[in-house]
């Protein structure tokens, strides 16, 4: 386990891509110190920004403070633990394959985006684009999961292709736009227009939203897959009761302006 | 400032210099007899004249286009300022600066950008502007133009004359470029051409008529580089018989650009082979021909042309995004990502053909070499094909690792064929200067712009060697150190000065049908700060 302290009130955003149980996995624990990141545009050994505190073997790394201004933490892990006691910056576990990441705080916009497995649990709130795909990208998230127990922003799950985004509270606009796999579940409020243009993928909605006219009832159910995954994320620690995991559904298919072959499902009762 | 480049091993193909041990001295930018200066050692080393690129689409409103729907192209290559460049990104549709800063990386020092639709040209240079260390010009295309047709149709030589030499200048051009001709007119009807003989609609020309019309008014004007053609039914299998009836359309020069593109036989994508060994027959026999390769890699990229209908049909077959654009009265443009892929029968066959162009021509002279950047892979791979094409072994390597159409449905697994240094200092260097008629560029004589190369030549590492020079001299001055950018320089920009005028009748076709007025529309002689106008034979 490695602790890291920073070391001063960071009011320039820190790039700190190497803070990542993969990165200091490879390296002798007296070595870290030398690991490099970006302060604002110029190069610091990582050592100049936070405290070090390596203590055991195991590849776990705990945050202690506040590090909302530093980004890219956790990027492209496969494996390991990085546990954050504060608020983390963007893009915190973008692109991650594999390994965990608990938040005890808030994170900002880009939260694993493009992660293709490996699991996040933030305990705060979340900014905008959790699991999306970086501009440009035909896919966002394929795999892994992400539970949000507090509210998330905007464009959460943009072009999602796999995994599943859990939020406890509610999501801004245009969750799911454009997804084509994977599962977004919403506790609180579902933002409007979401789904819109999504050709697959399945949103679930405890709270009755306002969905786009391109999305078409199909009927209502207990469908036993959803009260399966429900059950699941509650055992990953996401707060549902157990009316809401086995509760009836409305089954919408959209959107319909596209291929339509996405799901929303609406808790009615 | 003088320099003096000490012992290299030199290769001027112009000069007839074949790797010989000289001196070679330089004074205000030009080489010269005799001169004294800082001495650069080149012992062991090779020295070319600075490279120049024939075709590489890097300024303009396509390629800006290309950059603004592409950011996941640029965020797999982002490159930090240095103390003397800017900060940028690659990759298949790099900044202006990263441009300016790779090409001399490489030892190049002119390129020209071969698409400029007049309306859009401010942009053009302002972007040429902005591309440092290198020489630059822009090709005008012609080829769908309004009056370019009109005149062509009217049978009226002098006044098709006059509205190239016109639009040249007005659009700061360099020389005369056909997109397939005719057929991005039809295009905004919904059609293209099939043929060199299908009608334009609504001109009543053919594309056969076009190309002829153009090629003979460009030598009667004696501009220094030949029509630039980029032929009908680019990309598609079975072209190859366009291509040749292209090159017998015509009797004065021709350059037929991105080669490969054009050197396709079959029905259809099942039976896609190579066609290069009928074109290369046809070419070996033509003084009147000229061309450049459009070498494709396993890479991806971002496919860019005028050329709105081969995009839609790229489009089409790829379902990756897609910007389709309506230039009124000159052109259209089309955008498509696309990836080449080992494994893909076609592209592994496009791979085998792009080096055929260079391979089965004899004379080295009529060749350039290019990927039609970044439509065929980025100009950063140049290296890699001068690899394949001074080693078999090379060769034999890739084909190997590539689907078994490029050996079975292409001639190239049975080229022997290896390019020396001194041929390929032909194909980078002298040759595409003397194509695009730069009297100053290309060679090492005396009065010779002062433009070098020196590597650090290995048989063993020949993409390597040719990756980085250890010196690249634009002018006369140091602008690489050790593949490291030292200085930046601004690149002069050739355009041609051979007068025009529009005729009344065309003034009030202009006001008519244009969205600018004519008074906002000539590229004005401050947009080219350090602009140097050619004059031609003129008319």
């Amino acid at each position: 386990m490695v602790v890291l302290r920073p070391k001063v009130a960071f009011t320039i955003p820190v790039e700190a891509e190497c803070i990542s149980p993969d990165v200091f996995a490879a390296r002798p624990a007296k070595e870290l110190g030398k690991l490099e990141v970006l302060w604002g545009n110029k190069r610091k050994p990582l050592s100049q920004l936070f405290e070090i505190d390596p203590s055991g073997e195991e590849d776990e790394i705990v945050i202690e403070g506040d590090v909302s201004a530093v980004k890219h933490i956790g990027a492209r892990m496969t494996t390991g633990l990085i546990t954050i006691h504060g608020n983390a910056g963007m893009h915190l576990g973008t692109e991650m394959d594999g390994g965990r990441i608990v938040v005890h705080g808030d994170v900002g916009d880009w939260l694993g985006a493009e992660m293709k497995d490996g699991l996040i649990h933030v305990k705060g709130n979340t900014g905008n684009l959790a699991g999306a795909g970086y501009r440009g990208s035909k896919t966002g998230m394929a795999g892994g999961s992400i539970i949000i127990e507090g509210n998330a922003g905007d464009e959460v799950g943009e072009l999602m292709c796999g995994g599943t985004i859990a939020v406890a509270g509610s999501l801004g606009t245009f969750a799911g736009t454009l997804m084509t796999g994977g599962t977004i579940v919403c506790l609180g409020a579902l933002g409007g227009r979401a789904g819109a243009a999504m050709d697959g993928g399945t949103i679930i909605a405890l709270t009755p939203p306002q969905l786009l006219p391109t999305f078409i009832p199909q009927g209502t159910d207990r469908p036993s897959h959803v009260g399966e995954l429900l059950q699941q994320l509650k055992g990953n620690g996401l707060p549902l009761a157990e009316e809401q995991i086995g509760a009836l559904f409305a089954r919408y298919e959209g959107d319909i302006s596209g291929k339509g072959k996405g799901e929303v499902f609406v808790r009615t009762g | 400032m003088s320099l003096v480049i000490e012992n290299g091993t030199v290769y001027d193909p112009a000069n007839g210099i074949d790797g010989e041990k000289m001196d070679i001295f330089i004074k205000d930018g030009k080489i010269v007899e005799e001169a004294k200066g800082k001495v650069i050692d080149a012992t062991g080393l090779i020295v070319f004249p600075g490279g120049l690129d024939i075709h590489t689409h890097i300024s303009g409103g396509k390629v800006n286009l290309g950059r603004l729907f592409r950011p996941e192209d640029h965020r797999k290559d982002p490159v930090p300022k240095t103390a003397v460049t800017r900060a940028g990104t690659g990759y298949s549709i790099p900044t202006t600066y990263v441009t300016g800063y790779r090409y001399a990386t490489m030892g190049y020092t002119t390129v020209m950008e071969p698409a400029i639709t007049p309306l859009s040209a401010r942009h053009t240079h302002e972007e040429l502007n902005d591309t440092p260390i290198l020489d630059k010009a822009a090709y005008t295309l012609l080829g769908n133009n309004h009056f370019v047709m009109h005149y062509i149709k009217e049978g009226d030589r002098e006044n098709l004359k006059n509205t190239i030499a016109w639009f040249l200048g007005a659009s700061k051009g360099y020389a005369v470029k056909l997109v397939n001709p005719g057929g991005v007119e039809n295009w905004k009807w919904g059609r293209d051409v099939e043929s060199l003989d299908d009608p334009v609609d609504n001109y009543d020309v053919t594309p056969r008529e076009v190309l002829a019309g153009l090629a003979r008014a460009n030598d009667e004007m004696g501009l220094p580089h030949p029509i630039h053609v980029h032929a009908n039914n680019l990309g598609m299998p079975g072209n190859y018989e366009t291509t040749i009836e292209t090159i017998n359309a015509v009797k004065d020069r021709i350059h037929l650009t991105h080669l490969q593109f054009q050197a396709y036989t079959g029905e259809g994508w099942k039976d896609f082979g190579s066609g290069m060994a009928e074109i290369a027959k046809l070419i070996n026999r033509c003084d009147h021909v000229t061309c450049d390769m459009g070498q494709v890699l396993f890479d991806e990229t971002t496919t860019m042309t005028a050329d709105g209908p081969a995009q839609h049909h790229l489009y089409r077959l790829t379902g990756n995004k897609w910007i389709n654009a309506d230039v009124e009265m000159e052109t259209g443009a089309g955008i498509v990502p696309y990836r080449y892929l080992e494994r893909n029968p076609v592209n592994a066959v496009q791979w085998a053909i792009g080096l055929e162009v260079a391979l089965m021509i004899t004379d080295p002279w009529k060749v350039s070499l290019t990927t039609d950047h970044p439509n065929g892979g980025p100009f950063y791979h140049y290296p890699k094909i001068i690899s394949w094409l001074m080693s078999k072994k090379e060769r034999e390597t890739t084909l190997g690792t590539i689907h078994k159409a490029a050996a079975a449905r292409a001639i190239l697994a049975s080229l022997d064929r290896e390019y020396s240094l001194y041929e390929i200092a032909v194909i980078t260097r002298a040759a595409t200067a003397k194509t695009l008629g730069l009297k100053g560029k290309g060679h090492l004589g005396i009065g010779a712009d002062a433009d070098l190369a020196i590597y650090r030549f290995s048989e063993d590492d020949i993409e390597g060697s040719f990756k980085r020079t250890v010196y690249t001299i634009k002018d006369g001055r140091i602008v690489v150190k050790n593949g490291e950018v030292v200085a930046t320089p601004e690149g002069k920009t050739y355009w041609i000065d051979a007068g025009g005028e529009l005729t009344d009748e065309d003034r009030q076709v202009f006001a008519k049908y244009y969205t600018m007025t004519l008074e906002n529309y000539p590229v004005q002689a401050e947009y080219l700060p350090r602009g140097e106008a050619v004059r031609c034979g003129g008319i």
